[in-house]
């Protein structure tokens, strides 16, 4: 049945291995943070010999469910210190599923000096020396394995940045194309994956099967509603394929979140010209893609390509998050150079988010002027090319704060802030402060409840239930984290909470159980509990759950507010 | 009375005179929030939206100079915006469905 392959660097061994008792019933981020909880010392050093770098797919993997292809990292972060799950599309996810393959743990000291990649397939796996790839950005990495490994593969790659072990770095994805354009971005797991000398895992899935299921008539059954709950709802189907992520940034924008020059001010005057509806014309004008999936079985297509003006090729459709990062939050307006921004880090492989966060400090800092595009794309190079300044950036927020002498580093557990202010929009405050993955909004992006009774009138401008908002939130995200379901789905469940009911379906259906709604909540809380015993013990405690000074004394315009939920309500959060 | 309009999205193919999504609309002293999404033309078209980049709880009379973001349902994403901004019209609706008083 299912096996859990562990790759020894030391030893320079492969070996599959029966699921033990302990990690049964789990899988996606569930898996991946119970592994990392019972196997590494949290208070070990996380590009050394002692982490663990665990790949997962989701308890849902390798069935026909709709968007249920994704993919958990997981291990210590080398830059928060603590547990970090980093969660991707691309086509990983559902070949390593139907190969049979629970999870892939990487441990161990490789040879100094010497870079590996990993061969997988069905009832097989191989190291090989990979020095011919050394110091190579994504691209180049996926176009050499193409040629030797054939195009009916999914490739896992670091870039320059992984192999240097910098605190941003990401793990690379390719997609349906063969582009290594998804990333488990957040909290430097490519560095992990640098520092156990494995520039990339070349995945064969000749031979895979489709993952049995305890009652397959159930099954279809569930997966059928579930399927039509998606086409049915209009984000679903109507908002995320035609505009992407980088529509919330005119929301968030007339909202007065959106943070803007290093979190000054919550209003960017260029928002409208790197907004979703921007990125949709220009999209079509140039004739890209506007609707298109990043991984098989996905319905909802939010991603997109993106072509510079002479009609070439250039990148996915950056994220929210990386148009913010780059734009609004460094004071550019300017989609092409974002777009060319998210190619570079796809390229070297650094996350977008820490990335353009450190830029934006170091604007703040002085090394440019805010607004100064072409300047950012000089010092975004750097970091390829492994100059001091490089890897600065390519280590995150905090350090290039601390080098640049910046008072206003908007990092929790040295991880920087995503795309919302939270001052405007204090519930993903809230989360930001007490989530064990530091400042991270999709940690609390799902509902499993009806939410409108618990949310409907959280008012995000006020500290008022905020947290009991959050923890809603981060527990049902953990459940989809676990079940490994894009998270986009959850949206359908606003209104149409049979899709929730239909993944609990699913899940029964496939390993025969009887789980209820509570059963789910406490699955989710239960990995959340692992998860913050692994950082109490790496040395965390509730002075880590808290959001920088300067948001607690800070007005931000345009509506003057300041992070103002209690110290005593953030520690309630994550308690039940 | 004139208050300012923000379109997001689709919107902007449902409603015509707009630059970017953003018009000017004149209205009679005392309409509703509610009574300029009906003068726009998009009556249960609109999901959340936003007074003066605030949320709503409840219908309420503009004033000169009033600023509505207005979104359909198809960008109700990001669960704090989805829930935090929803229109007091769909809130209505939710409460309604559900059997609640209003």
């Amino acid at each position: 049945m299912f096996k859990i392959l562990r790759v020894n660097m030391t030893a320079q061994s492969v070996k599959f291995e029966d699921v033990p008792q302990k990690y049964q019933g789990l899988g996606g981020r569930g898996l991946t943070s119970t592994i990392v909880a019972s196997e590494v010392d949290p208070t070990c050093n996380a590009v050394g010999p002692m982490n663990k770098l665990i790949f997962a797919p989701g308890m849902l993997g390798g069935t026909n469910a709709a968007n249920s292809g994704r993919i958990s990292v997981g291990g210590k972060s080398p830059l928060t210190g603590g547990i970090k799950e980093a969660n991707s599309g691309g086509q990983a996810g559902q070949y390593l599923a139907k190969l049979g393959i629970a999870a892939i743990v990487l441990e161990g000291d490789p040879p100094k000096g010497k870079l590996f990649k990993l061969i997988v397939g069905k009832d097989k796996a191989e190291l090989q020396a990979a020095d011919d790839l050394k110091g190579l950005g994504n691209y180049d990495t996926v176009d050499k394995l193409k040629a030797a490994h054939g195009e009916k593969m999914g490739f896992v790659s670091i870039g320059q940045a992984g192999e240097m072990l910098l605190p941003g770095a990401s793990v690379a994805f390719t997609d349906r194309e063969l582009r290594p354009t998804r990333h488990a971005g957040r909290g430097g797991l490519g560095a992990v994956m640098g520092s156990k000398g494995m520039k990339a895992i070349v995945i064969d899935p000749a031979g895979g099967e489709m993952a049995p299921l305890k009652d397959p008539e159930a099954f279809k059954a569930a997966s059928t509603r579930f399927a039509k709950a998606l086409a049915d709802h209009p984000v679903t189907s109507g908002g995320l394929p035609n505009y992407g992520t980088d529509i919330l940034i005119n929301i968030l924008n007339e909202a007065g979140g959106l943070p803007t020059r290093n979190f000054s001010s919550g209003r960017f005057e260029g928002a409208e010209k790197v907004s979703g509806e921007s990125l949709n014309a220009v999209t079509q004008e140039r004739k890209g893609t506007v609707s298109h999936g990043c991984m098989s079985g996905c319905v909802i297509k939010c991603s997109g390509i993106y072509l510079d003006k002479n009609g070439a090729y250039m990148s996915k459709w950056p994220e929210y998050e990386t148009v913010w990062a780059w734009g609004p939050n460094c004071g550019v307006d300017d989609l092409d150079a974002i777009a060319q921004m998210d190619r570079m880090c796809d390229d070297v492989g650094v996350d977008t988010i820490e990335t353009g966060c450190a830029m934006a400090v170091a604007m703040e800092g002085g090394l440019l002027n805010f607004g100064d595009a072409q300047g950012a794309l000089k010092v975004l190079a750097e970091v390829g090319k492994g100059s001091p300044l490089g890897r600065i950036l390519g280590s995150g927020t905090g350090i290039t704060g601390k080098v640049f002498g910046v008072k206003r580093i908007p990092t929790v557990k040295n991880q920087s802030m995503p795309a919302y202010d939270p001052r405007a929009v204090k519930g993903v405050g809230v989360t930001y402060a007490t989530t064990p993955m530091g400042a991270d909004h999709t940690a609390g992006y799902a509902v499993a409840t009806n939410i409108l009774k618990v949310g409907g009138d959280v008012d995000p401008l006020k500290a008022e239930g905020q947290a009991g908002l959050s923890q809603a939130f981060q527990v049902a995200t953990a459940v989809i984290d676990t079940v490994g379901l894009c998270l986009f789905v959850a949206f359908a469940t606003l209104d149409i909470p049979d899709s929730n009911q239909a993944v609990v379906d699913m899940v029964n259906a496939k390993f025969g159980l009887s789980l209820t709604g509570d059963d789910v909540v406490a699955l989710g809380r239960k990995v959340l509990d692992v998860e913050l015993d692994f950082n109490r013990r790496a040395g965390f405690n509730a002075a880590d759950d808290r959001v920088p000074d300067f948001f607690k004394r800070e007005k931000l315009p345009p509506h003057n507010v300041i992070f103002d939920v209690s110290d005593a309500d953030l520690d309630s959060t994550l308690k039940w | 009375m004139l208050i300012s309009i923000k379109l997001a999205g689709p919107l902007r193919k449902e409603v015509q005179g707009h630059k970017k999504g953003e018009l000017e609309l004149e209205l009679p002293e005392g309409t509703k929030v509610s009574g300029a999404v009906v003068a726009l033309g998009i009556k249960d078209r609109v999901r959340m939206l936003l007074l003066n980049g605030r949320p709503l709880l409840d219908d309420r009379e503009l004033v000169e100079g009033d600023r509505l973001f207005l979104l359909p349902p198809e960008l109700a994403y990001n669960m704090y915006v989805a829930t935090g901004f929803l229109s007091p019209m769909a809130r209505d609706e939710i409460r309604r469905k559900r059997g609640e008083k209003e």
